[in-house]
């Protein structure tokens, strides 16, 4: 990769929304004029709006959705138990599987000799205009059907947490490649001028795939997730150390861009007019960070709606200190306020959904736990009118076999499992796919993970081969060397 | 999409079947005629297949200009069956209907005539005779520059004569006056003084560093500070690190369960140690790779063969072995492919490289050079004083965590039993505890077999030990991640948990009391309900919150056993070939492990010179000597373009990780051969070529941008001035130290962990991030010491573009980032940095704020202030301490507890918020 990637993609670039981008032109020129350096050599500003890698860029063609949540529910939630109701398990349960089925595939923790069908203890209710069948564990995200496209045959070709995970959020099982929301930003850059274009919201106990969820890879670091949180600091450095309020921080910044300008008036390299906009945009950070956690605004009705306020029942699974029906709950709620605002993509990541044991307790408090704030989030944008315009996705890097593992688990599964996707141009009240009477395999309509990333995309306006960046002498992409767009998807 | 690759289709016999019967019937009659090759079928190659299938491309690794290549068949299998068109890939792929497989391919729009495709098919029915004298290229040739010899170009005569220092400047200048442009002048000194620190040691100068290079008048100061520098011990930091970027260097194996390798950094160690000694280029490689095969291989030779154990290791549970196995030989064939060759090899791992000539055959001939390794930990005696560390630690953890267990199962019991049984839960628990301190006694005193066969379960259960060593126990166990010398030093050190244990142990008032609960709750838990009174308040409002408590606790209980991972004793992480039950290699179709194609033996890629073996079969010692032998055309071009791109910001090949068809080509070619062949030629002294590049003119230049060469060269590609870039993550850090004066210069050993914002911790994977700050003086070293843990790096690494551990990365991003200012402004690591060169200016300047201002300016950026800049300082200072005069307390809270009065307060605080700012600077985190 090339160490000025930035710089040379900024100038490749047609630039038709400076004033919109990085400190915007007025307020470093107001700056710079302070020291009489506006002249005919010094237009630091322009060229840090030029060169800003995060200005707005037109998709390929017409976008149907511009910021995306992807409510990535980490470790492989129990497709059977949630989406995709196979009333033959009960039936089945505790025999055998064919042995022609079982002959090729390979399990983490299963003994095929002893395994076994698992009957499933939850109940199917139709749901919406399609009456599309949703667990009872889910009834909120039911009352969405309408609104929701589900994918019953996603297939995935790994086995393993984390490799799964890299598949799901880079395209391939391979360390070192940007994620969806880098690439959403490289390819669109952000429509916020106060916060950055890709967030990442976490809950339950911390995914196993941990920063490589939202890794810019072989992108700069411009394009990095950045973890936010609806407690103490809501990003990373963002406080003023002890002793430095507003004002002073201001007076800093404001020596601080003077002196660059000075130094930008002599040496001419607009990469330190980017560095003087990139001070403005951290100092815009600071405020409007905390506004974004402040719930103080929202109704109680709000709040409620997305249960933010409910208790966490005792004990929790596996109990970590940030597994809270509050911070989920919360996090949702942010996700509205971050779209709201311009955000380009949020990830909204929960764990853990690997019940290889105590499925029936553990999949249950997981379901309450997302449940009711997920469906809030839903209608929330939906009465704002933002649904429309943001593409909620819920999925994992797998799903869960049919099988039982030990008495009361599943092993993990990645040859049939559910995702869903709901606003932004796909297709409501509609079940894409059809699996085997057990849950196995795709019978019709298998989608590859590269194929979901691939519609994911198109829904941006982006075509998902033409976003590409030479990288170790291959031009390389999300969709790797996979993706067809599923069409059926769309509205 | 690709087409499919050649060879593969599975309606193969139907189609053929169906394909037979379909040419019977419509080619045109000329069947029985005698084919000449030469004569009717190599042009029909040359004109529609050989573009794709020739000497440049191998698509699919078929070529079909050269006879042996031709008949050897593509990724999959032969393509020709001389005497069976019908058996032939080749055959059906011309005749194919299928879009996904015809040749030449559906878009191009051409298909074979009827007359051409009875030629083809008469030729192979009659055996496929193909004169060796019909060859159209001799095989594996390519023209591509990289693959051709290094050229000794000579040195250009130039008309700047008086520019040129050495012979880089008269290879820059000729292209420059080719281009009709003058370069930039020399550098200003301090400037160039910044600059040349940063490039060679990573460190800025010290205040009397540039006193006295200023002040040096003799014609040589630069040259001798440019020796002082190169035999400096912060060399090898500088340039080791480069190199670790390449070794994906981590301290930790990556994936979900991300386990520590406490003791990686020999390996680091042995770089920068390598760099320092100057060890040659090719002996430098060949360690690395082949260590444990040199004749005089010692614990050094060992140790360098770490650097093919930086790879990252999957050990969650359920995986398939034999798959992550061939993740790790992957890696380890891509890694050295782009660091020493600056060759994708990895593209041909599915399908043969599309761009240059290497076929998925030859990827897993070179695959095959690795396929017998065998990861093997080395123990290490360590010193004394490691020994003693080790000891402590696990005694003191050992403790730790039994004394969290205990209070673990108060807590629980509380909840089962009540408050009213509190003190007969604390005398249970107590019992419980002995039951480890008797089963720790008897482990000593029968050793591990007897141990392990006479004492009842109820007495092994309570035996608290690391799970390393508890997995060791049974008799015959493999201890897999720890060495053998790790659990002998448990055993010799189970004296000291002993006493430990007992002194705890010695009533069960000392036993509760040392549980972390206050004093007072204690005694009231020890007392019967009829004795507590008022106490009992006390015992109530502790059971409201036992559930939080045991949460709590239990919490600490996982972070202990994570921790334990990072106690292990001293020991080397290296590869061996394995001798006996050696594994075959397989051409592993489409990169799938589990579908073996044909066998090959380890080989070299034929487009590069011949290997030469010293045994039957060549071994990676043969591999190493292959890189390093000077003929290939690679290892010295790659090696002087890294070093080059270091020193100006952008190599001469600007894709310094390729160098294939599809990488840049260089921007000076024969100044790329010059300086591969001094390399080589100067014994692959590295510090040498170094030395040479950056006493040339050429180097010396000024960064500063030239508006008139803006739009003719934007990317400084004709070098006519000096880079100017960001410096890397770990020097970002390095720098605020080193200006600050908080810096510890040590050089080597364990990783440190600088303090982290909690934060951090909560996104690890079940918060389980282990991150034991280090003390002071150790958190003030520098960056490169940093604990690199993959799943969870220090998070200014990463805003600031260090590279993820995980790949082989040979060119760092430079982002700017809203992060990276808040980082520098905020973070309180960074913040420390300001506050110590606020005081620290404070108590050397005298009282005059311009000579406050001069002081700050020249100790962070290397020079004096230029009035206007000095006057934008003064004033800040002046503001601040106003604002700070009257906020006291804002006062204190930046400048410490020990500045003193409200006004020296208030002094200190606006000197360090100016400290800040001049830290802040785009200047100051810029190599110029």
């Amino acid at each position: 990769m090339d160490p000025n990637f930035d710089s040379r993609q900024a100038c490749r670039r047609s630039f038709l929304a400076t004033s919109a981008s990085g400190l915007g032109s007025l307020a470093l020129a107001s700056l710079l004029g302070a020291d009489g350096l506006l002249g005919s050599n010094a237009s630091a500003a322009q060229s840090a709006d030029d060169r800003n890698p995060l200005a707005p860029k037109p998709p390929h063609f017409a976008p149907r959705a511009k910021s995306a949540i992807f409510i990535f529910l980490e470790g492989g939630p129990s497709q059977v138990e949630l989406f995709d109701p196979k009333p033959l398990l009960n039936e089945k349960n505790g025999q055998k599987m064919p042995d022609s089925i079982l002959k090729d595939v390979e399990f983490a923790f299963i003994d095929k000799k002893e395994a076994v069908l698992k009957g499933t203890g939850v109940k199917f209710q139709r749901a919406g205009r399609a009456g599309i069948e949703y667990s009872n564990l889910v009834p909120h995200i039911a009352s969405c059907a309408d609104d929701i496209c589900l994918v019953r045959t996603m297939v995935s070709d790994q086995f393993n947490h984390h490799p799964g995970q890299l598949l799901l959020h880079t395209g391939k099982a391979e360390f070192g490649r940007p994620t969806i929301g880098s690439w959403l930003l490289y390819g669109l850059g952000s429509a916020s001028q106060n916060l950055p274009g890709y967030v990442v919201l976490n809950s339950g106990r911390g995914a196993s795939g941990s920063t490589s969820n939202w890794s810019s890879g072989f992108l700069p670091s411009t394009y990095q997730g950045v973890p936010f949180r609806a407690v103490g600091d809501p990003v990373l450095n963002l406080a003023n150390p002890a002793g430095i309020d507003d004002r002073h921080q201001r007076r800093a910044l404001d020596a601080i861009a003077r002196l660059n300008g000075q130094r930008y008036s002599w040496v001419h390299d607009p990469e330190i007019a980017s560095r003087i906009s990139q001070y403005e945009l951290a100092f815009r950070m600071q405020s409007s960070a905390p506004e974004l956690v402040d719930l103080a605004g929202e109704s109680q009705q709000t709040l409620d709606q997305y249960g933010v306020d409910r208790p966490t029942p005792h004990p929790a699974p596996d109990m970590q200190p940030g597994d809270t029906y509050r911070r989920f709950a919360t996090n949702c709620l942010l996700a509205r306020r971050m779209v709201e605002r311009g955000v380009r993509f949020v990830s909204l990541i929960h764990a853990s959904w690997d019940q290889h044991a105590s499925l029936k307790h553990d999949l249950e408090w997981n379901a309450r736990a997302v449940d009711q704030p997920v469906a809030a989030l839903i209608k929330d944008l939906k009465q704002r009118g933002l649904l429309d315009e943001t593409l909620v996705i819920w999925g994992s890097e797998f799903g869960r076999t049919p099988l039982g593992q030990g008495n009361d688990g599943r092993d993990h599964h990645p040859h049939a499992f559910s995702m869903w996707m709901a606003g932004g141009g796909v297709k409501g009240g509609y079940v894409h796919g059809q699996t085997d009477d057990i849950g196995w395999a795709p019978v019709r309509d298998a989608v590859p993970v590269n194929d979901f990333q691939a519609t994911l995309l198109h829904l941006f306006g982006l075509d998902h081969k033409r976003l590409n960046v030479n990288f170790k002498g291959l031009p390389t992409r999300l969709t790797n060397l996979g993706g067809n767009v599923v069409r059926e998807l769309l509205a | 999409m690709t087409s499919k690759p050649f060879g593969r289709c599975n309606r193969w016999w139907l189609s053929c079947l169906a394909l037979t019967a379909w040419a019977c019937c419509c080619l045109p009659a000329i069947a029985a005629a005698p084919m000449d090759f030469g004569r009717d079928v190599a042009p029909i190659f040359a004109a529609h297949c050989t573009s794709c299938h020739g000497g440049e491309k191998q698509e699919s690794g078929l070529r079909l200009d050269h006879r042996t290549a031709a008949m050897q068949g593509g990724d999959s299998g032969p393509a020709i069956v001389a005497g069976a068109s019908g058996k032939s890939e080749l055959w059906h792929r011309i005749t194919s209907d299928d879009a996904d497989e015809q040749m030449p391919p559906a878009k191009e729009g051409t298909r074979l005539s009827g007359e051409q495709l009875a030629k083809i098919k008469t030729w192979i029915d009659q055996g496929a005779i193909w004169p060796e004298s019909a060859d159209t290229s001799s095989p594996s040739k390519s023209s591509h520059w990289a693959y051709q010899p290094i050229s000794r170009p000579a040195v250009p005569k130039v008309r700047s004569a008086a520019w040129t220092r050495t012979p880089i400047d008269a290879f820059i200048a000729q292209r420059l006056e080719r281009e009709n442009i003058a370069p930039s002048p020399d550098a200003p000194r301090e400037v160039l003084l910044r600059r040349v620190f940063l490039d060679l040691v990573g460190l800025l100068p010290t205040a009397d560093e540039r006193q006295a290079f200023l002040a040096d008048t003799r014609p040589d100061t630069y040259e001798r500070l440019v020796d002082r520098l190169l035999a400096s011990p912060h060399f090898g930091e500088r340039w080791g690190r480069h190199w670790l970027d390449l070794a994906r260097y981590g301290d930790s194996n990556g994936y979900e369960l991300d386990i520590v390798r406490p003791n990686a950094w020999r390996y680091r160690d042995w770089v920068v140690d390598a760099f320092n000694r100057d060890l040659p280029y090719d002996r430098f490689i060949t360690e690395q790779i082949a260590g444990d095969l040199l004749p005089d291989a010692g614990l050094r030779e060992l140790a360098a063969t770490g650097f093919h154990r930086m790879t990252i290791k999957n050990t969650e549970s359920g995986i398939n072995e034999e798959d992550y196995r061939n993740r790790e030989m992957i890696d380890r064939v891509n890694t050295t492919s782009a660091a020493v060759l600056g060759l994708t090899m990895g593209c041909a791992q599915c399908h043969s490289h599309k761009y240059d000539p290497i076929s998925q055959q030859e990827y897993y001939r070179f695959y095959a050079f690795f396929n017998n390794v065998e990861e093997v930990e080395i123990d290490l005696p360590g010193t004394p004083a490691e020994q003693a560390t080790f000891r402590e630690g696990l005694a003191a953890h050992i403790d730790l965590r039994y004394t969290v267990q205990g209070h673990l199962r108060l807590v629980e019991e509380l909840i089962k039993q009540g408050p009213a049984k509190s003190r007969a839960v604390l005398e249970a628990t107590y019992e419980a505890a002995k039951l480890q301190l008797e089963s720790q006694r008897k482990l000593q005193e029968l050793g591990l077999d007897r141990w392990y066969k006479e004492v009842p379960p109820k007495l092994k259960n309570a035996l608290r030990a690391p799970d390393w060593v508890t997995s060791s126990l049974k008799p015959g166990a493999k201890t897999k991640s720890y060495t053998k010398k790790s659990v002998e030093l448990y055993f010799s050190s189970l004296d000291l948990h002993n006493q430990r244990l007992a002194d705890r142990l010695g009533s069960l008032e000392r036993f509760a009391h040392r549980l972390d609960e206050p004093a007072e709750l204690i005694d009231a838990l020890l007392l019967e309900p009829a004795a507590r009174k008022g106490a009992q308040q006390l015992i109530d409002d502790y059971c409201q919150g036992l559930a939080a408590k045991q949460d709590e606790l239990k919490q600490r209980l996982r972070m202990l056993a994570v921790e334990e991972r990072y106690l292990p004793s001293p020991h080397l992480l290296t590869l061996k070939e394995n001798t006996t039950g050696r594994r075959a290699t397989h051409v592993l179709l489409r990169g799938d492990f589990k579908q073996l194609g044909p066998a090959v033996e380890p080989a070299t890629p034929a487009v590069l010179p011949a290997l030469t073996k010293r045994g039957k079969q060549p071994d990676r010692l043969d591999l190493a000597r292959w890189l390093t032998d000077g003929k290939n055309p690679l290892t010295a071009r790659v090696a002087a373009n890294h070093i080059w791109a270091h020193l100006f910001g952008r190599g001469i090949v600007s894709t310094v990780d390729d160098f294939g068809v599809k990488g840049e080509r260089p921007s000076h070619p024969e100044l790329l051969d010059w300086l591969a062949g001094e390399l080589v030629r100067g014994s692959w002294s590295r510090k040498a070529l170094i030395r040479q590049i950056v006493l040339s003119s050429a180097y010396r230049q000024a960064s500063r941008f030239r508006s008139e060469l803006e739009a003719r060269d934007p990317l400084n590609t004709l070098v006519a001035r000096q880079g100017r870039f960001r410096v890397e993550a770990e020097i970002a850090r390095d720098v605020f130290l080193s200006a600050s004066g908080l810096l510890d210069r040590t050089v080597g050993g364990p990783t440190i962990y600088p303090a982290i914002s909690d934060a951090v911790r909560d996104i690890a994977y079940k918060y389980q991030l282990v991150w034991p700050t280090s003390p002071a003086p150790v958190c003030y070293r520098r960056g490169m010491y940093i604990h690199f843990r993959r799943s969870n790096p220090y998070p200014s690494l990463m805003m600031f573009d260090a590279p993820e551990g995980t790949v082989c990365t040979a060119q760092r991003n430079r982002s700017n980032t809203p992060l990276q200012a808040l980082a520098t402004l905020n973070d309180p690591v960074f913040v420390e940095n300001a506050q110590a060169l606020g005081r620290r200016v404070l108590a050397e300047a005298s009282a005059d704020a311009h000579q406050r201002v001069r002081m700050m300016f020249v100790d962070c950026l290397g020079r004096e202030p230029s009035s206007a800049e000095a006057a934008v300082l003064a004033e800040l200072a002046e503001a601040e301490l106003k604002a700070y005069l009257a906020e006291p307390q804002k006062a204190a809270q930046l400048a410490g507890p020990q500045a003193g009065t409200n006004a020296q307060a208030a002094e200190q605080a606006a000197w360090i918020a100016v400290a800040r700012a001049v830290m802040n600077l785009d200047e100051f985190l810029t190599r110029e």
